[in-house]
């Protein structure tokens, strides 16, 4: 699952990471690696002082490494693992947004794929009006494009 | 009291927040996020977008996004079924897109309204390439149209040469690296009709012509003839790997088994794929997992599938899955209406069918034009494949859904 497959063993190094707003966070490098921002600057022996995060705010890091800490764990299951993914990422959209993308940012694959499936999820099946409501989007055709997008719904009908 | 209402403020501007947030949620993302997003949609949910608000709108018209969307949806997703009907009046096109898990979902199988149903009452489905279909009017020689179901866009392409007492056998396709879809006919003919005055036990040798036409052009082109003595057999649905579309021969006389034909659909060359590990087998051609394959026919309804697993190369075909017998519990009794007994769907069909392989690794069956099947060659279980408002019979057609728009051409109206 992980790509970081060799035995769990604390080496103990910590990186120190520093979020936008001055927040500093100490993760231990087994955790950290999730993210191949840090996988990177571990293997190339940059990650002595404070990593700076201009593009990410305390409370998402805080959520992120949170996240990476679970699965490094090498003794959740898989489904465990599941529900806690399942729980993680039912936030509210704002939430969302910062970690879509914090893991963007930080180029956190399986966190990236979680959250845009849960976007995804919240579009799939609804109706133009739906997602509308879904993500207060504004409707803001002219009457004209309205009657255009009107014929165009008209492609598949019910059974 | 104070207090409660004072949350209830506090939550709505929070919620208000929330509202500004996401109401650029998705048009401010980066690009890849974007796609990365979209790309997890179905295709059916992919449509929905273009008419929320004008910024998505934008969005979903975007090319380089279309296409991104079709390359990605390939690794995620399983493929859309489209089912062909002639069950009514008028054929029919449904859909259905197929769960990534569990056979006995609410999916709902949906009818496209086909724009062109009045000109186009009755029609063959020629193939299904790269998000487009390719259809041509079993009333009208000669009347082939391209078209998106998801777009109810289509072009009817221009009119071709006819040639006497022709049969004519299609390819359809679109080529990855010359990103063009190309549509091919083949035309079988009879030069002079002297050549009715031989004796029926002469074999006769059909004239052929190889026809052309590149989506965007304005005409056919003429290739000449086949190349090969072997006459094409057309099936239903195209066999396209590795740019290339594939056809089996009809057996000829005095000549052992049946050949395996190929068109490059790039460099426009016919060539033979090597295929003596299949010598006097019945088969036909599908292609699973991106690989050539064979679904062989042996008696008592089993089946057994070889796999060209290295295009090319004769020693890679082996066989890969072993099919038993299966009687699905969808096909009791034929209907006992008019229009099954002059169903030209059924006419064509046979009893099995290899469709494609899923997700799962399960490969997907339709058995006598009337149900669907999934076998699992691990555990070697058959599960029907059931969706809530099948036609009552129907040719299955494997589809990657996308948004492609069909630019449409000058087309030359001379004959």
């Amino acid at each position: 699952m992980s790509s970081s497959s060799s035995p769990m063993q604390s080496t103990g190094r910590k990186l120190k990471l520093k979020s936008k707003d001055d927040e500093t966070f100490e993760v231990e490098e087994a955790v950290a690696v999730k993210s191949q921002i840090f996988k990177y600057m571990v293997e190339d022996g940059v990650s002595n002082g404070p990593i700076p995060l201009p593009n990410v705010n305390g409370k998402t890091l805080a959520r992120v490494l949170q996240w990476c800490q679970k699965h490094a764990d090498p003794t959740i299951t898989e489904d465990e693992l599941n529900k806690y993914d399942a729980g993680f990422i039912d936030v509210d959209q704002a939430v969302l947004y910062d970690l879509l993308m914090a893991a963007n940012y930080l180029n956190i694959e399986e966190l990236l794929k979680l959250a845009c499936m849960r976007v995804a999820d919240m579009i799939k099946g609804k109706s133009p009006d739906e997602i509308r409501r879904t993500f207060n989007i504004k409707n803001d055709f002219t009457p004209e494009e309205e009657e255009e997008v009107r014929k165009e719904n008209a492609w598949a009908l019910g059974p | 009291m104070d207090s409660d209402s004072e949350i209830i403020e506090v939550e709505r501007k929070r919620s208000n927040l929330g509202a500004e947030l996401s109401s650029q949620v998705l048009e401010s993302l980066p690009r890849d996020l974007i796609l990365c997003i979209l790309s997890r949609l179905p295709v059916s949910s992919f449509v929905q977008l273009k008419s929320v608000c004008t910024g998505w709108r934008m969005l979903t018209r975007d090319p380089d996004l279309v296409n991104k969307y079709r390359s990605c949806m390939d690794g995620i997703n399983n493929p859309c079924l489209i089912f062909h009907s002639d069950c009514t009046v008028r054929n029919q096109l449904h859909f259905v897109e197929f769960p990534a898990c569990n056979h006995e979902s609410e999916e709902k199988v949906k009818r496209f309204h086909v724009p062109f149903w009045e000109a186009m009452p009755e029609f063959d489905v020629l193939g299904s390439s790269n998000g487009l279909l390719c259809l041509s009017d079993s009333l009208q020689n000669d009347a082939i149209c391209v078209y998106n179901p998801f777009t109810g866009n289509y072009q009817d392409l221009p009119k071709s040469t006819q040639f006497p007492n022709q049969q004519v056998v299609y390819g359809f396709g679109f080529h990855p690296t010359a990103k063009e879809y190309k549509v091919l006919k083949i035309v079988y003919y009879m030069k002079t009709d002297k050549d009715y005055l031989r004796p029926l036990r002469v074999y006769v040798e059909l004239d052929s012509e190889v026809q052309i036409f590149t989506l965007g052009s304005s005409t056919w082109r003429s290739l000449g003839k086949v190349g090969y003595r072997h006459h094409l057999y057309q099936w239903h649905s195209q066999v396209l790997v590795n740019g290339r579309l594939h056809w089996v021969t009809w057996p000829r006389r005095y000549h052992r088994g049946i050949k395996i034909i190929s068109f490059d659909l790039a460099e426009e060359q016919f060539l033979e794929v090597p295929s003596t590990p299949l010598m006097g087998f019945n088969y036909h051609l599908v292609v699973l997992g991106e690989c050539l394959s064979a679904a062989v026919y042996f008696n008592y309804c089993k089946l057994e599938i070889w796999v060209m697993a290295e295009y090319g190369v004769e020693e890679s075909w082996i066989k890969k899955f072993d099919i038993r017998a299966h009687m699905p519990k969808g096909l009791k009794e034929d209907p006992a209406n008019q229009f099954f007994k002059n169903s030209k769907i059924i006419w064509k069909g046979g009893y099995i069918r290899v469709l494609c392989l899923l997700k799962n690794g399960d490969i997907l069956l339709e058995y006598k034009n009337r149900a669907l099947v999934s076998y699992d060659p691990k555990s070697g279980e058959f599960k029907d494949v059931i969706f809530q408002g099948m036609p009552k019979w129907y040719q299955t057609i494997v589809h990657v859904g996308s948004l492609t728009w069909i630019e449409t051409s000058l087309i030359s109206t001379d004959a």
